[in-house]
């Protein structure tokens, strides 16, 4: 066990102010602004942690995707926070007592050893993972836990992630009403997405290979993706409405799919519902985590275009309706 | 020779932690965005070119300086993006002189 050195101690100070300065700021968007440190200092944490896949993953969607998604939404509410903003501050005061009673109580559960009863007997789990690595088809342990181990787990991710898209789509307004966003001429942002996006897409893929082996996968290699399709919508906000409807719903559900068919797949071959048999492995978690990926990305990049779009409706319909009086 | 590269690398780095700190001073005292902005924007290329230099000098020659030298340019070119991007936005918001 290392000692913890003194930068160790202020990483966590600073989480542990930057979480509070989320909570109590009375300006929503400086909120924001300080969840987005938040995600970069804990990615750092993590990486001190000797766990790069979390801080990957934290930076690329707990700082980048989820903080941009946030600035939309705190730009559609608008005017409206302002003249509560006293009642806002109260609020965040109950949240912030609220949250000091509960790691109050947690210490004391502590105190009294409850947690010890969840430990693992003996040594862990740490030896039987390395232990039958070999018949995992990946050698990155992280990768072994996720996609084979516990590969229930995430297949339910994958699940929750593509509901949350459903939902988002059926709580959008129709479609057919919204006139296609004249796009940003703004060239140096598309020159900018010209060289960058496919940069990008070159690290996702790197990101998704490499998971078999050292630190990566869909998750990262999603949040790659969707950074390049949010960058691609910025530039050229019409982009993602040229793309076939088919296209567009079967990539969006390809991770889904791919476990559901997979999984079904080797019960055929006479194992248990997801349960690889050794030799197909590799592939099995190759497909899946490629299938994945696209799924992911898109549904990140497809989030942040509803929520774009819901913006500029609200506008539109104002002023049709000021066209007919 | 391993003395001089690292006396050489920690002057590099404490001259880019001297300008990161003074673009973070800077974000912080500076009256509006547009000033911010060039302060900010000089602080991260100037406080980024000496770090990485700094670990360029501890790598020597390999793929390392390759991917730093990436890193370099790729975060230049971002940078340089987001300033005209905040500055656009500021100077279509008219807010370019708030102090005024």
């Amino acid at each position: 066990m290392t000692i913890a050195t003194p930068s160790d101690i202020l990483l966590c100070l600073l989480i542990l102010a930057l979480a509070l300065g989320v909570l109590g700021d009375a300006n929503p968007f400086r909120g924001v602004i300080i969840f987005i440190v938040f995600g970069l200092v804990m990615a750092l944490s993590w990486t001190r942690l000797h766990a790069p896949d979390l801080a990957l993953a934290e930076a690329a969607l707990g700082a980048g995707v989820i903080g941009v998604l946030f600035l939309v939404a705190l730009r559609q509410q608008g005017e409206e926070d302002k003249a509560r903003e006293s009642q806002r501050l109260r609020f965040n005061v109950v949240l912030v007592i609220s949250g000091l009673l509960l790691s109050i109580f947690v210490f004391y559960l502590g105190a009294l050893g409850v947690f010890g009863a969840w430990k693992i007997p003996g040594k862990g789990l740490v030896e039987s993972v390395y232990e039958s690595l070999p018949l995992t088809g990946v050698s990155n342990p992280v990768t072994a836990v996720i996609l084979n181990y516990r590969v229930y787990d995430t297949f339910l991710e994958i699940g929750v992630l593509y509901l949350v898209m459903l939902a988002v789509f059926a709580l959008q307004p129709d479609c057919r009403l919204i006139p296609k966003p004249a796009g940003q001429h703004d060239r140096m942002l598309r020159s900018y997405a010209r060289g960058i996006v496919p940069l990008m897409v070159l690290a996702a893929g790197y990101l998704l290979w490499a998971g078999a082996f050292r630190p990566g996968g869909a998750f990262q290699a999603g949040a790659m993706l969707g950074g390049a399709g949010i960058l691609l919508h910025l530039a050229r906000p019409a982009l993602l409405l040229n793309i076939g409807g088919a296209v567009l719903r079967l990539s969006l559900v390809a991770g889904l799919i791919s476990f559901c068919i997979l999984g079904i797949v080797v019960m055929f071959l006479g194992f248990n519902f997801m349960q690889w048999p050794v030799q197909l492995a590799k592939h099995a978690i190759l497909l899946i985590e490629t299938a994945s990926t696209v799924s992911i990305g898109l549904t990140l990049m497809g989030l942040y275009a509803s929520l774009e779009r819901r913006l500029i409706t609200p506008a539109t319909t104002r002023l049709e309706r000021e066209d007919e009086s | 020779m391993q003395i001089i590269i690292d006396l050489v690398s920690s002057v590099m780095l404490v001259l880019g932690v001297f300008f990161f700190v003074s673009g973070i001073i800077a974000l912080w005292r500076f009256p509006d965005t547009l000033c911010r902005l060039h302060a900010i924007t000089k602080a991260d290329n100037l406080g980024l070119g000496f770090i990485i230099v700094a670990v360029a000098l501890q790598v020597g020659w390999s793929m390392l300086l390759l991917k730093l030298i990436v890193v370099y340019f790729l975060i230049l070119y971002a940078s340089a993006l987001n300033g005209y991007l905040i500055a656009q936005y500021t100077h279509r918001q008219g807010k370019t002189s708030e102090m005024k």
